[in-house]
């Protein structure tokens, strides 16, 4: 039956909206309870990604270019964010030989 | 734009005469990037120059004004930093282009117009700051500092864009303007706005350091070396207060019955933990964390009360005094030689650097807000504004400054006091009692000439 | 006049199509694995049963110039996608938009040059 109504409508923007905010959710809770420095960055990316599959979805919605030209940005900025932070995490494995973040825990007050 | 362009251009050239390993030229490069950037933005004041086809960033008085703030505050800490800085001589450079990038992103952060140039600015101005907060490289609270700042503000990145793609959806535009006419006119506000703001509020709170999101900023601001915490708390915390403004004052103002009573609980909540955090610390550095959440509060007051861009000057004075407060504070930090800066090395410090110790003592009293100094114009007027809508948010807030006089005054006791041990003081560099007297003047007489 | 929306009628091919393949894979999955031969040995389950033995653990730390090269890739790599919505508008833009490419590949080329520079290439120190 659901795959029926959503056939029949083809893909309305409710379905990427909810998607979306499944991958924001995980991306969200991963970076809640993980305590993989490296998973958390993955976790980073995918509450990214979900951003960008909003945009494009509402981009098409609209029918307007401008938020796809945003998602080209965002992926950059991403890989840029990624970039430095791997550089850190290889930073303090090479002081720590670790990068589980529940170790990091020299600070405190 | 010009003074954009000048700052990138010198951020350039400073990375490649990095390669020449003699820090007086890295600081020359910046130094002289930073004064032609500040000059150009004063001498243009009026008829500040913008970008011809693209509006994205729009330079109006207003924002020349917090361009030529960040600047301010860039130059000084980079000056000051210097000590720190030549350390390394082969990435004294180094370290002073990402800041020169850091503060070309924090000018696209207070005069966009459109929330694609607030991201990238945004970016620009945090991805620098997530190395610079890394640089002490054998140290281990350095690297610590790093990845908790680099994963909150990262995450806080995340949560700012599906925010951003939500109020897309709503209002189908990512400019200011058009979204504020959309809040204005329609009178029925789609769901996907209400999500938007609120997940936007929630990344301004993790990046300006507000409960219920402030818990990265005292370890981060501890363990990052001096310079960078200055930073932080200096020109990252006015961008993001700046752009907050413009965002939540002016593009969601018609929302505001939406998101004023959050902010009024977290702005409570702000003011109380950081003023009672702060009275159980030994550190010096946690301590001026913890103020500064507690001004974060102070600071919300504004965020809440105003609504156009008119009024924001008792914003921007309440920041620029609180920042050249932190400049001081952090330069005299500088000085401590002892790995862990525990708020009992600074004994001794009036009597044996008397100059070092008055400068930090006004900081001080002028963060509390002592009448004649900078910091208590910027405190009343934020406070007075806010009076007529938030009467009893006001009376809070002039309790906890109350508190928070408590807090300084112990501070200023420990500079004041005998030092019978050794001293752990370092002999300052002549650029720090430069950046010293400026920021001496400016605290004394800043509130007579801005207000 | 045929239409353009496509209904329902229209995906079912695809949806034999995808009933198909997956009832195909999970049949063939459990069928070998009821009927299959079962012989457990050293040499049946090593990584490679023929070819080079293996050796040493394969979660060694790999050198960081490793690192460094890979990384300066994702980041140079990722800028390209810059040139796609470019090289779709390219006629549209005009002589404006190649000064703006070309402009952007010469901060492309400052940033190549520095890490070049800075020895972040180097091979051998």
């Amino acid at each position: 039956m659901i795959l029926q109504t959503v056939f029949d409508a083809g893909v309305s923007i409710e379905y990427y909206v909810m998607l979306a905010s499944i991958l924001f959710g995980i991306g969200v809770l991963g970076v809640l309870i993980r305590k993989n420095a490296i998973i958390l960055l993955m976790c980073i990316e995918l509450m990214l990604n979900a951003a960008n599959l909003l945009l494009v979805a509402f981009s098409t919605y609209y029918g307007k270019a401008d938020a796809q030209i945003f998602v080209f940005f965002i992926m950059v900025v991403a890989a840029a964010e990624a970039t430095v932070g791997l550089s850190i995490l290889v930073m303090a494995y090479r002081n720590l030989r670790t990068v589980d973040i529940s170790l990091f825990n020299k600070l405190k007050g | 734009m010009d003074a954009l362009i000048i700052l990138f251009a010198s951020g350039i050239l400073t990375m490649f005469i990095s390669l020449l390993k003699k820090p007086v030229l890295s600081l020359i490069t910046a130094s002289a990037g930073l004064f032609i950037a500040g000059s150009l933005l004063v001498l243009n004041f009026d008829h500040p120059l913008n970008f011809i086809k693209y509006e994205g960033l729009i330079f109006d008085s207003a924002s020349v004004l917090f361009s030529l703030t960040i600047v301010v505050f860039t130059l000084l800490l980079t000056l000051s930093g210097y000590a720190y800085f030549s350390k390394e001589k082969d990435h004294t450079g180094d370290y002073m282009a990402l800041m020169l990038f850091s503060a070309t992103g924090a000018l696209c952060m207070v005069s966009f117009s459109d929330l694609f140039m607030f991201f990238i600015g945004l970016e620009i101005l945090s991805i620098p700051v997530y190395v610079l907060a890394g640089t002490k490289k054998k140290d281990l609270r350095s690297t610590e500092a790093s990845i908790k700042y680099f994963f909150t503000g990262a995450f806080a990145t995340g949560v700012l864009l599906f925010g951003i793609a939500m109020i897309y959806g709503a209002t189908g535009t990512f400019k200011i303007a058009e979204i504020e006419a959309f809040i204005n006119t329609n009178d029925t506000l789609p769901s996907f706005l209400h999500v938007g703001i609120l997940l936007m509020l929630a990344s301004f709170l993790f990046k300006v350091g507000a409960v219920p999101f402030h818990f990265w900023s005292p370890d981060v601001y501890e363990g990052s070396p001096s310079v960078m915490t200055g930073y932080m708390a200096a020109v990252v915390k006015f961008a993001g207060f700046i752009a907050f403004f413009k965002l939540f004052s002016v593009a969601f103002g018609g929302a505001s019955d939406y998101w004023a009573p959050i902010l009024i609980v977290v702005a409570i909540a702000s003011m109380f933990l950081g003023n009672l955090s702060a009275i159980q610390q030994t550190q010096f550095k946690r301590l001026i964390a913890y103020s500064s959440i507690t001004h974060v509060g102070y600071a919300l007051l504004a965020i809440l009360s105003f609504n156009s861009l008119l009024n924001v000057q008792s914003l921007w004075i309440y920041l620029f005094s609180y920042g050249f407060s932190i400049v001081v504070l952090l330069s005299v930090s500088m000085l401590i030689k002892q790995e862990d800066d525990s708020i009992a090395s600074l004994k001794g410090l009036a009597r044996k650097y008397p100059f070092i110790g008055f400068v930090a003592i006004l900081a001080l009293l002028s963060m509390a807000g002592i009448p004649p100094l900078f910091g208590f114009f910027g405190k009343y007027m934020v406070f007075s504004r806010a009076f007529g809508a938030y009467p009893m948010l006001v009376i809070i807030a002039i309790i906890n400054s109350g508190i928070g006089i408590y807090y300084y005054l112990r501070t200023i006791i420990v500079m004041l006091s005998e030092n019978d041990q050794e001293s752990m003081i370092k002999t300052p560099h002549v650029l720090h009692y430069l950046v010293l007297s400026i920021c001496a003047i400016a605290l004394m007489v800043g509130g007579f000439v801005f207000v | 006049m045929e239409s353009t929306v496509s209904s329902s009628a229209d995906y079912f091919p695809l949806v034999i199509q995808a009933v198909v393949a997956l009832g195909f894979v999970i049949t063939t999955l459990i069928v070998t694995h009821l009927w299959g031969p079962k012989i457990k040995s050293k040499t049946k389950n090593e990584n490679w049963e023929c070819g080079v033995e293996s050796e040493g653990n394969a979660r060694f730390p790999v050198s960081v110039r490793y690192f460094m090269t890979a990384i300066l890739f994702v980041l140079f790599d990722v800028e390209v996608i810059f040139f796609y919505p470019y090289a779709v508008n390219f006629k549209a833009l005009q002589l404006e938009g190649l000064l703006a490419v070309i402009l952007f590949v010469v901060f492309f080329l400052i940033g190549f040059l520095y890490v070049f520079k800075k020895g972040a290439l180097e091979w051998e120190k």
